[in-house]
């Protein structure tokens, strides 16, 4: 596996993310496969940080799909493709960064819908985007220095 | 065999995924749901009491389940979701298109029909 390093990211030689601070950060490989240590890992911040089991899932849901689609569509083809992912607990807010080193791609545009078909085909058309959009208060894509970056944010219900 | 959790209540196959479908897991969902589908009963009941957790990747497997289960003159419905996998489905519109259950017994009446 070739891993690249975003300027002014040191590399951390870890399985599991290192949390200090409520803080999270981890680099992932451009592996659909990623996604399942990405959500584990979540949970572990999430008890740490004393957030609820069920916040915690609904956040990694959102991380789920975005990572899905720049794994899917963005980073197609790209065995050099690296995502860099930072996720921050504060006042009752749980923040992320999703940054990946593949060509502009907004993963907010590029999911594709499914007109045709029966109602479940329809439904499922364009679904992950309306199930982030449903969980999340704010969510930005900007395009910078070669690196796509989404930023995103959950207000945690009141336990 | 199939390392999905399932079993059979008289003429209907219970599927019974644990903790989450994720874009990880889906295919391995998908697989096995086939292969259980192709061997047994073609009335299948998601019970989604022990699922915490349920990406538009598990939705798309669920649904290619039921596309599945229908060509074979079968159906598939829903039963026990619950928080958050509840949450996805009402999002989706897939709780009123395969219809959610409080129970298994329910969910495998409503598809004798």
């Amino acid at each position: 596996m070739t891993v690249l390093w975003f300027r002014g990211d040191a590399p951390r030689a870890h399985s599991k993310g290192c949390f200090l601070n409520g803080r999270l950060d981890m680099s992932l490989a451009n592996d659909i496969q990623e996604v399942g240590r990405v959500i584990d890992t979540l949970e572990e911040f999430g008890a740490a940080q004393g957030i609820s089991p069920g916040e915690a899932l609904r956040f990694g849901l959102v991380l789920d799909e975005l990572i899905t689609n720049i794994v899917s569509y963005g980073l197609v083809g790209r065995p050099d493709g690296v995502i860099t992912l930072s996720i921050e607990h504060d006042e009752g807010r749980l923040r992320a960064e999703l940054a990946d080193n593949g060509p502009p791609f907004d993963p907010l545009t590029a999911e594709p819908t499914e007109p045709s078909g029966d109602v479940a085909d329809r439904a499922i058309g364009g679904l992950g985007l309306k199930i982030v959009k449903n969980v999340l208060d704010r969510l930005d894509y900007r395009r910078a220095d070669g690196v796509n970056r989404i930023t995103m944010e959950m207000k945690l219900k009141a336990a | 065999m199939a390392n999905l959790p399932h079993e059979t209540l008289g003429n209907a196959l219970v599927l019974k995924p644990s903790r989450r479908i994720d874009s990880s897991n889906a295919k391995a969902f998908e697989d096995d749901a086939s292969a259980l589908v192709d061997a047994g009963p073609k009335l299948v009941v998601v019970d989604a009491s022990d699922l915490d957790y349920i990406s538009s990747a598990g939705l798309r497997v669920i649904l290619t389940t039921a596309k599945k289960a229908k060509a074979a003159g079968g159906g598939l419905t829903i039963a026990c979701a619950r928080n958050n996998v509840k949450e996805v489905l009402a999002v989706s519109g897939f709780d009123n298109i395969f219809g959610l259950h409080a129970s298994v017994e329910a969910a495998i009446a409503s598809l004798g029909k």
